[in-house]
């Protein structure tokens, strides 16, 4: 038995609902190519008696109470898939036609609305090293994203799957033959730092389109999880099903606050206009967009992400490959006027993220 | 105990094709109707894509003291079984759909793609047992 690095695969399908395990059959799951190498991290949450009036000065037994796990990745930015991270994150979704279009499809996914539901979508995540580490994580969801480019280089997606507990090691999915039970995405088409516009119109202002200026830029979305509030003592769902002293697993994994902050590095300008902007903290509509092939018509592939109104809090410069740019960080907040923290758009050829895989 | 489902209409030229919120999703057909037992997300529904309350109808029985007569129109599926309120006002019968496969059952009284996996899923599990 040899596990190699170019043996490992990561995988995903998306649950109807929390608790409903993807079926595993020919073709019920997603390959994600990464360029990491993470693993999960699985951890049981156990208790000890240590402080107990057993009379012993040591703990004197160890016991299990439930069972937690996560895992992150890194994801090249596939224009096919990256719609997958976002759906689990953003999952207030919805699909449309543009303009022009007949086979194109846009994706709008912005922070779901926790007055409808605070329960996002669900996968149940597969992970193989080969014949010595092949499991499954059901009851997974998403607890944020980081979106990046810098250089020349693709754009890629960080992003985390906090799972229910359960980690099963008796997974039967199958990773190559002739119907194995994970497709492997054949579009590899991918976004680019060199495709990327950066927009920014301070309050009340023009427009500012960097162009020749724009870098590099991060999009950091979080939202905090519900973690001990999704184990539920009086649903009675353990690892093993039916068995009470397998430790508990969650019921729910629900979301608690959502975040977004943003850096962004720019080439210096005369005055140090974004210097200003921190000073006078003018709330920044700002706009980040990467354009790629054609699908039809004029209708582009295309990855935008809007942050209706944000605030810089830093601008400072910094060198990097000889020159000095200007490094701004900031953050997001709900604006009332398009009710909305923050919005992807994902124009591109797939019908929906919300069903089919 | 009751439940009441909302029904809605999706305006001739409605915003988006399909639309979801979490885990409820809904395509939206122009012109056409459609059920859904949450509220809010009906609500959602209404002020975000501009669909237009027609009706809501009681499931089960009301007045509460009717568990037998719930008992009797619940077609014979079990309270935990998925879409189980939606399935039984389409009058879609148990048998069918634990022996119907994915696709057959999507296809059956527009149960749909989303649905009919969820029912595969349950009954691989065992949950008819």
């Amino acid at each position: 038995m040899v596990d190699t690095a170019m043996s490992r695969g990561y995988a995903w399908g998306l649950q109807t609902d929390f608790v409903t395990q993807k079926t595993i059959a020919a073709g019920a799951l997603r390959k994600i190519i990464v360029t990491d190498e993470n693993t999960i991290d699985y951890e049981p949450q156990i208790n000890n008696d240590e402080s107990w009036s057993h009379g012993k000065n040591q703990a004197t037994e160890q016991w299990l109470e439930a069972h937690d796990g996560r895992v992150s990745h890194t994801m090249p930015a596939f224009v096919d898939e990256l719609g997958r991270p976002l759906v689990l994150n953003l999952g207030d979704y919805a699909v449309t036609i543009p303009s022009g279009g007949t086979t194109s499809k846009q994706h709008s996914f912005k922070p779901q609305d926790p007055a409808v539901s605070r329960q996002g979508k669900a996968v149940t995540y597969a992970e193989t090293t080969g014949p010595g580490w092949n499991v499954l994580m059901p009851r997974a969801v998403g607890d944020g994203f980081t979106l990046r480019g810098d250089e020349k280089s693709v754009l890629t997606m960080d992003f985390g799957l906090q799972g229910a507990g359960k980690i099963d090691p008796a997974s039967t999915a199958t990773w190559s033959g002739g119907t194995p039970t994970v497709v492997t995405p054949t579009n590899r088409a991918k976004f680019f730092n060199t495709q990327m516009a950066l927009k920014a119109t301070p309050s009340g202002e023009s427009q500012v389109v960097y162009a020749c200026r724009y870098r590099a830029f991060e999009v950091n979305y979080r939202q905090s999880l519900l973690l001990e509030a999704g184990y539920k003592p009086g649903c009675g769902e353990f690892n093993t099903p039916g068995d009470p002293t397998s430790g508990l697993i969650r019921s729910a994994l629900e979301f608690d606050k959502q975040m977004v902050d943003f850096s962004f590095e720019v080439d210096m300008a005369s005055g140090s206009p974004e210097l200003v902007l921190v000073q006078n903290q003018k709330a920044i509509d700002i706009l980040i967009e990467a354009t790629g092939a054609i699908i039809e018509g004029a209708i582009r592939q295309r990855l935008s992400v809007f942050i209706p109104v944000a605030h810089y809090s830093t601008s400072k410069p910094s060198v990097k490959n000889g020159i000095y740019t200007f490094t701004i960080t900031g953050s997001g907040f709900f604006d009332y006027a398009t009710s909305k923290l923050l919005e992807v758009q994902l124009v591109n050829t797939i019908a929906s993220y919300a069903t089919g895989w | 105990m009751s439940k009441e489902i909302i029904k809605l209409r999706v305006p001739a030229e409605p915003k988006a094709e399909f639309v979801s919120h979490g885990n409820l999703g809904v395509d939206l057909v122009p012109g056409s109707a459609i059920e859904t037992p949450d509220r809010r997300f009906a609500d959602w529904l209404i002020e975000h894509y501009e669909l237009e309350e027609i009706g809501t109808e009681k499931v089960g029985d009301p007045d509460g003291d009717g568990a037998a007569e719930e008992s009797e129109n619940d077609l014979g599926y079990p309270a935990d079984f998925p879409s189980r309120d939606a399935l039984i006002t389409a009058e879609v019968p148990y048998e069918t759909a634990i022996n119907l496969n994915a696709e057959q059952l999507a296809e059956y009284k527009g149960i749909g793609p989303k649905t009919a996996d969820a029912i595969v899923a349950y009954v691989a599990e065992g949950g008819t047992e």
